[in-house]
């Protein structure tokens, strides 16, 4: 694969982008976990 | 275009690139950039990084372009030596990294982003790492991914994870792979366990798998969409990341340096002040301490406010000077991690894109203390070789002779044969008189060991 990417036939970047997307979803679920688990305490010291 | 010459390592970025104009440092920035020039310093972003020591300070200057496209000329601050990532111990890069991902995040709430994350773009001022690069940011595009993810895993996160998980001296790959350690490659360099790391298991091992699946098909970002919210999150997943490698500088070289020399602890004394003396006279403006270990002789230039490189070859001793210098706070004390006898060769394009050590010199004084016997005995360099050497690095040079037999040296010979016939003290200065004339020197009280003040002839 070295070899590819210094001829620029593989372009890592794109592959890199593509995970990016994918990891997104998973990056959106946990910042909404945060955001619920941060709501809660709040709540509680309100209480 | 007099007197001025356009540093090429810079040659990559079409946003512009440094020049040397009679001595001073200039960078210019195209016309290509102006709009994310402008940007950069109408936001407030500049003022916030330069205010927090972030990002280097520049002022905007009158003079003329290097080329016809030049927007505008600045002048940075000075950095008094540039150094480079395989240069640096754990600690250093790992600063490196995460002053990398703050300055992303403020970006962020500026509108802006960091377009690439090279560790080549960091430095070490006063003690510190700052950025360097002021052209490296571009207007935050709404739903676009992190154009310097893959960089940033590549120059930063894999190196670390090497470094911590399987072997500190991992950092040299920087040196072969000069855009990075490949992620394939540091997947499959990485110990099993590292897939239990999140940080790891998601942006090296996935990442790399990830890369290789696109690798020949055609990718279409346009219709996809990666939030704000998003990137906090993934910028935030490598600060931990980051956070969570650690290296302990153990089982070093030298261990207890003062413990395995033969000084009495009146000699180191004496030592000290002789050096101190030496270093007074000479005024430099900066200094090299070539197998400086833990810094104990640089600090006696560092503490005159004078910039000062401290080299050694054992990754553990320049970790130990980088966190005491973390600790207390030292400002122009910079350790880097050399090994004398294959120091750091040019690299990239051209042999262009980093210099060499002896591009990068010389100094204005040289220090070498007990150094001489690895140099000449454990390595066999010929002291006309050594001299050679020392004389392309610096100006002055204060170097220290141990006698053959010293217990140190007769300890590098305990289990080899004694080539070393020519090993005297005569013969040396002989070597050495050939480049330097010898100003003054000192022996050691309750040693046959001799400190000597060179200064290199022409000069």
């Amino acid at each position: 694969m070295e070899q590819l990417r210094a001829l620029g036939y593989v372009d890592p970047g794109a592959g890199s982008s593509m995970w990016q997307i994918m990891l997104a979803g998973f990056f959106g679920v946990s910042a909404r976990i945060k955001k619920f688990f941060l709501r809660r305490n709040s709540k509680d010291q309100e209480d | 275009m007099d007197n001025s010459k356009k540093i090429t390592a810079s040659f990559r970025d079409p946003a512009g690139f440094v020049f040397l104009k009679h001595g001073v440092l200039y960078r210019q920035v195209n016309n290509f950039y102006a709009r994310d020039y402008n940007l950069l310093m109408q936001s407030g972003l500049y003022e916030e990084l330069a205010k927090k020591n972030l990002l280097i300070a520049h002022k905007e200057v009158n003079e003329a372009g290097f080329s016809p496209d030049a927007y505008k000329i600045i002048q940075p601050e000075f950095i008094p030596f540039i150094s480079y990532p395989y240069e640096w111990s754990f600690s250093e890069l790992k600063d490196a990294a995460l002053l990398t991902l703050r300055v992303q995040k403020i970006a962020l709430r500026f509108g802006m982003s960091l377009k690439d994350a090279s560790s080549y773009n960091i430095q070490f001022k006063d003690g510190r790492p700052i950025l360097i690069d002021t052209l490296s940011f571009e207007k935050y595009r709404e739903n676009a991914p992190w154009a310097a993810y893959r960089q940033f895993c590549q120059h930063f996160l894999a190196p670390l994870a090497l470094m911590s998980l399987k072997e500190i001296t991992l950092n040299q790959l920087l040196r072969i792979h000069i855009d990075g350690i490949p992620l394939d490659l540091a997947s499959t360099l990485l110990p099993k366990r590292s897939w239990f790391k999140p940080a790891l298991f998601f942006h090296i091992h996935m990442h790399a798998k990830g890369q290789r699946y696109f690798s020949d098909k055609e990718v279409r970002l346009e219709s996809k969409k990666f939030s704000r919210v998003s990137l906090s999150e993934l910028i935030e997943s490598l600060r931990i990341g980051i956070s969570s490698l650690y290296w302990e500088p153990k089982g070093t070289e030298w261990g207890d340096y003062f413990g395995n020399t033969n000084y009495s602890e009146t000699a180191i004394e004496e030592k000290r002040d002789i050096v101190s003396k030496f270093v007074s006279l000479i005024q430099p403006k900066l200094v090299w301490d070539v197998g400086a270990n833990d810094g104990f002789f640089s600090r006696l230039s560092s503490s005159k406010n004078i910039p000062t490189i401290a080299f050694d070859i054992d990754p553990a001793a320049v970790e130990k000077n980088y966190l005491a210098i973390k600790s207390k706070k030292e400002k122009n004390l910079l350790p880097l991690i050399l090994d004398l006898t294959n120091p750091s060769p040019s690299l990239g394009w051209n042999n262009k894109e980093s210099a060499s050590l002896i591009e990068r010199g010389p100094a204005d004084l040289a220090l070498a203390l007990a150094l001489i016997h690895h140099l000449a005995i454990s390595n066999n360099v010929p002291f006309s070789m050594v001299a050679d050497f020392f004389s392309k690095i610096c100006k002055a040079l204060i170097i220290e002779f141990i006698p053959k037999d010293d217990s140190q040296v007769q300890r590098l010979l305990r289990n080899r044969y004694d080539l070393f016939g020519s090993y005297s003290k005569e013969n040396f200065k002989e070597a050495f008189e050939n480049f330097f004339s010898i100003k003054e020197f000192y022996q050691i009280p309750g040693s046959k060991r001799v400190i000597y003040l060179m200064k290199k002839r022409g000069q």
